[in-house]
């Protein structure tokens, strides 16, 4: 589309993948 | 009466028996200061996570937000970023470790955490009443409320303000926090339906699918003008410059640890919890920031005189009537769901913070601790009623400067904070009391000085500068003074 949707779409999977990432390796239930 | 108003009115009736129960539910549940203020460290992720997004996301998400898109175009999509990144890693950062010292220490609150933490009545008194200006911010909660009943039901202001005000004291002086994460985390879900349904209403408003809709949106707004389509725009009141969206994210991620929010995390019941709890906020937060994209929509099908309206009047043109009457209802509830969890705290910092952890062991009011806990819950229930007066007043009586106020409590808390936050949680040797009293001091005077220099167009990247300057001073201060007074005992350290 245009540059700001181009970084809407990267930022949002980036950002999912660093939290999902972040509560993997530093919030172990165990 | 036309068939909107039918259905809202039929849609809140629903509402109202749905909070009635929970409330009662909460009052069921509430009976001691720690069960009024922290829910009794009771409760699970699920509900806890939906109530921090609801919290979190005000009245401004649903009205504000899409406004910004509407009259700036796409760079105010910058919004859904900050949301959805910034504020879930400052939760992550600082969720696991506070909850867990939080175990030995039990703190009922943000003022009364960090007054704790470092085993000083002047941290915990001199939050506590920055913490007295988030008033404010219940007032404006308040008047969006009020303006939605006014916009969409005609219901005279003041009557629309009353009803909302009667309804939140109610729920809020008899269930405590309870009553506040029940109705938070039932509004979360219809917050979130409320999003999606915004966001997906381009397949049918729009001819093609997602990227033809797009496309053409971005099409005709840069026709208008190219600037409703750059990464910056210069007329935008947040998103003007690069430095302003850095500034948008730095105080996004401060906002995780707002005393509202923070006691959400003290709330959790067992801290291994804490990863499905913010699994469930961050999903939840995804939904309801979508709702920025009605503004997209709208700029290029409606045409409103306020900028505030471009959502509603976009939810009119591409949904049938009981939408519109749902994105009302939606709206209330999120102006509820923030404004309830600031009463709950300002009745704590009243009843716990001040009278039971510092005029009561000080000696100023004289009672034993079993007196003194019940004391906390009686001040606790009446300070709600005071609070909501006050606001209710404040509301039909602005003081000159209320948007000032209101930001004061927002983004000078944060400023204040931070710094003795993160440096609690990850440096004990540089936990100092003198650096965390200098940071809560800097932090604070430096976000009324920005404020008052009118330095930065952005109340975002002003806070964002604060919040820098206190976090910077408790780094320094904290450097110089290490170990020399040191808040924690080596058994303490070894188990964080």
């Amino acid at each position: 589309i245009n540059e700001m949707m181009t970084i809407w779409l990267y930022g949002s999977l980036l950002s999912i993948i660093l939290i999902v990432i972040l509560l993997y390796v530093w919030y172990k239930p165990e | 009466m036309n068939d909107v108003q039918i259905m809202m009115w039929i849609g809140l009736a629903i509402f109202l028996v749905m909070i009635g129960f929970l409330g009662y539910l909460g009052y069921k549940k509430t009976n001691t200061v720690s069960d009024f203020s922290i829910a009794g460290e009771s409760l699970g992720p699920v509900v806890l996570g939906l109530a921090y997004a609801a919290t979190f996301f005000s009245a401004s998400t649903f009205i504000g937000y899409p406004g910004w898109v509407y009259q700036w175009g796409f760079s105010s999509i910058w919004i859904f970023l900050t949301l959805i990144m910034a504020s879930p890693l400052g939760l992550i950062v600082v969720a696991k470790r506070a909850r867990k010292l939080n175990i030995t220490q039990k703190s009922l609150s943000l003022a009364d955490w960090l007054g704790d933490r470092y085993n000083s009545d002047f941290i915990r008194v001199g939050t506590a009443l920055v913490c007295l200006f988030n008033i404010f911010y219940i007032a404006a909660q308040f008047a969006a409320g009020a303006w939605i009943f006014n916009t969409l039901l005609d219901i005279p202001y003041t009557l629309g303000l009353t009803l909302i005000a009667i309804l939140v004291v109610a729920y809020v002086y008899t269930g405590g926090s309870f009553a506040d994460i029940y109705t938070d985390a039932a509004q979360a879900i219809l917050m979130g339906i409320m999003g999606v349904l915004v966001f997906i209403s381009v397949f049918w408003m729009f001819p093609g699918g997602l990227t033809e809709g797009f496309t053409s949106i971005s099409n005709t707004l840069a026709e208008r003008d190219p600037s409703m389509v750059a990464l910056t725009n210069s007329s935008s009141i947040v998103f003007y410059s690069v430095p302003a969206i850095i500034g948008a994210f730095i105080i996004q991620f401060a906002f995780s640890s707002q005393p509202q929010l923070f006691n959400k995390v003290l709330a959790l019941k067992d801290p291994k919890d804490m990863r499905k709890m913010i699994i469930v906020y961050v999903i939840t937060a995804f939904c309801f920031s979508l709702v920025v994209f009605g503004g997209l929509y709208a700029s290029v099908t409606v045409s409103v005189d306020e900028i505030d309206k471009a959502i509603l009047s976009y939810v009119l043109e591409a949904f049938p009537p009981v939408v519109a009457a749902f994105l009302g209802i939606v709206v209330i509830a999120a102006a509820m769901s923030t404004t309830d969890g600031i009463f709950v705290v300002m009745s704590t910092l009243i009843a716990n913070d001040i009278y039971r952890k510092f005029l009561v062991p000080k000696g100023y009011i004289k009672a034993t601790p079993e007196e003194a806990d019940k004391t906390a819950l009686k001040i606790s229930r009446y300070s709600v009623l005071i609070v909501g007066v006050v606001s209710f007043i404040l509301v039909l009586n602005p003081p000159a400067s209320i948007g000032m106020f209101i930001w004061v409590g927002i983004s000078g808390v944060a400023s204040g904070t931070l710094g003795p936050l993160l440096i609690g949680l990850f440096s004990p040797s540089m936990a100092t009391t003198t650096a965390a009293k200098f940071s809560l001091v800097a932090g604070v005077g430096s976000y009324v000085v920005i404020l008052l220099l009118n330095f930065e167009e952005s109340t975002m990247a002003a806070g964002a500068w604060a919040v820098l300057i206190g976090l910077f001073t408790m780094l320094i201060v904290g450097y110089f003074t290490r170990n020399k007074e040191s808040t924690l005992d080596s058994e303490m350290r070894k188990s964080i």
